[in-house]
């Protein structure tokens, strides 16, 4: 790679930044970038921040310049980051309501094309089945894996399959979590969610493929059906119910709408009254039982779960070559040590079967920060 | 029928990993080979391969019935004493686990039972790690268990994290192992 300097990427409509030097809201910071703020990274805060969950006053990563993520606003009077929750209304409604609900906003889409993710976990599948149910059409399309811990997940998807009007299963050992680390889009902060951008891309681009204009996920599900609902519950629509890096990287671009079904504050006041009263339910057997006329019984009447434990870490694993390619540039560039040869040894030598959840994070964290600097300096 | 393990070697990429009972330790080695039936030839077993496809809900987990109600028990002291042994042996010494296994003292009317009043005595998130001495404690003290029921070990391919379960009466004796459908059988106690 010949570095040269640092040249723009795409706009990233969900995350903007406050300047602390102009007192207000910028919606990028890439002239920044171009002109060195990359030099200011705190890169010891963005690791303390990153493993460190439990202090809630996250230390700055730049110094004049604040990320406002998304679910986060700038809150002028406190002078700093607040969340931006949305608490549910209190409302009396039962099975007949929510549906009504749901068709009323699956028919705000009227006219546009529909598609719906097929992971073949319960709460797209909800989705899907909530469609057929209405007689909306749409498309599917999905990730199938052969190995043996998703024989679960791909009986659903070929249960499912059937009932879209075209479906795309894509086989994710084509597409192998973290075997784009060096092609990532170039960002303006360090990502987490980047191990599944490769294959991410593919199923948008198989929704591109069938003409699909608005795609329906279902992330955000777990909180709805798993937290028990409280009376001071509240939900950070930005940060828990939405893919922002795909919404901004994959699907925006192709000019797909994303639309986490869960997110919308009509259906969290469905479910969250729906479930007033109810325990913490990891199993999700609310959803299950409450769902069962529509799901199959396949879904309602067993809890299996998909473990992307194995599948990950053999990417992680594969990935190592690339890793190191990585560290080391980023090392010529920053000189910082974390990316130093002896921690890179380290990284690259860890048995990645064996390693305990922190030192998981913290390597993704390492990771992280290693893809942005590479991308910020690749020429394309 | 006499009680003996089954080893059923897995195959994952050009890896063979093998389980040996009497330790509990899980092999692997690497088998350079470019035919893929070849390297599929060599890991198998056949008299293991017969006795794992018996058991249908390996290939169908949708095949696994549900749960019977919890039955509670009253507390037995020497039973306390013995899921303790099995505990030990877990932690410290793995031959004695194995050798216990092969007992049958048939006390309670299902593994199901037996893995219900197991939790009882160690309730909680200690079962996590607890699968195995949990199996062994159902295996050894149902009633049916040498009938109807056999004790899988399983591995999460490609990594040496293993599990234990039982499956008696095509059920889960373990109402709240949702997992298991993720580790691969590489041995099975029948």
């Amino acid at each position: 790679m010949s570095i040269k300097k640092v040249t723009k990427g795409l706009p990233q409509p969900s995350l903007s930044f406050y300047s602390h030097k102009d007192s207000c809201i910028i919606p990028d910071i890439w002239t920044l970038l171009e002109n060195g703020l990359w030099r200011d990274f705190d890169f010891a805060a963005f690791v303390d921040n990153a493993l460190k969950p439990e202090i809630e006053q996250n230390r700055q990563i730049f110094k004049n310049y604040t990320p406002i993520l998304p679910g986060f606003r700038w809150n002028d009077a406190h002078g700093d980051l607040v969340e931006d929750l949305y608490y549910p209304n209190i409302i009396e409604t039962d099975k007949q309501r929510f549906l009504s609900v749901a068709e009323e906003l699956f028919h705000s889409f009227d006219g546009k094309r529909l598609g719906v993710h097929l992971s073949g976990g319960l709460d797209s599948s909800i989705i899907i089945c909530l469609l057929q149910y209405f007689g909306i059409p749409f498309y599917l399309a999905g990730l199938k894996s052969n190995r043996f811990e998703f024989r679960t997940e791909r009986r659903i998807q070929e249960l499912l399959a059937p009932k879209g009007q075209d479906c795309i299963l894509l086989d994710l050992e084509k597409y192998p979590f973290y075997s784009d680390l060096d092609r990532i889009p170039k960002h303006q902060i360090p990502q987490s969610n980047i191990k599944m951008n490769r294959a991410h891309d593919a199923l948008c681009e198989a929704f591109a493929r069938m003409g699909v204009d608005v795609v329906f996920t279902g992330q955000g599900g777990d909180t709805l059906f798993v937290d028990a609902p409280l009376a001071t519950s509240s939900f950070n629509i930005g940060s828990e119910f939405r893919f922002n890096w795909d919404e901004d990287f994959l699907y925006s671009p192709r000019g797909i709408e994303l639309v986490s079904f869960y997110g919308c504050p009509v259906i969290i006041d469905q479910i969250y009254n729906l479930r007033r009263e109810q325990k913490v339910d990891v199993l999700k057997k609310w959803a299950r039982n409450f769902f069962a006329d529509i799901l199959p019984r396949e879904l309602s009447q067993y809890c299996y779960v998909a473990d992307f434990f194995g599948i990950s870490m053999s990417g992680l694993n594969n990935a190592k070559a690339t890793i190191k390619k990585l560290f080391e540039e980023s090392f010529e560039i920053t000189g910082n040590e974390i990316f130093s040869s002896s921690r890179t040894k380290q990284l690259i030598e860890t048995n990645v079967f064996d390693l305990k959840y922190s030192t998981y994070i913290e390597y993704c964290t390492q990771i992280s920060l290693a893809v942005w600097i590479y991308s910020l300096f690749r020429e394309n | 029928m006499k009680t003996r393990y089954y080893t059923v070697n897995a195959l994952f990429g050009n890896e063979i990993y093998h389980f040996i009972p009497f330790c509990g330790l899980l092999l692997k080695r690497t088998v350079q080979c470019d035919n893929k039936d070849d390297l599929a030839d060599a890991c198998f077993n056949e008299t293991a391969k017969k006795v794992l496809d018996t058991i249908e809900i390996f290939k169908d987990p949708f095949l696994l019935k549900k749960n019977d109600k919890i039955v509670k028990v009253q507390k037995r002291k020497w039973l306390n004493v013995y899921a303790r042994i099995l505990v030990f042996g877990h932690k410290y010494f793995y031959p004695l686990l194995f050798g216990l296994s092969f007992f049958r003292l048939k006390i309670f009317d299902s593994s199901e039972a037996a893995v219900d009043y197991f939790c009882l005595l160690y309730p909680g998130e200690q079962q996590r790690k607890l699968c195995l001495p949990r199996s062994i404690f159902a295996a050894t003290t149902s009633k049916r268990f040498s009938e109807n029921g056999c004790m899988v070990i399983g591995a999460f391919l490609p990594s040496t994290n293993m599990h234990a379960w039982i499956i008696e009466d095509s059920k889960n004796a373990y109402r709240r192992d949702n997992d298991w459908t993720c580790y691969t059988p590489i041995a099975i106690m029948k």
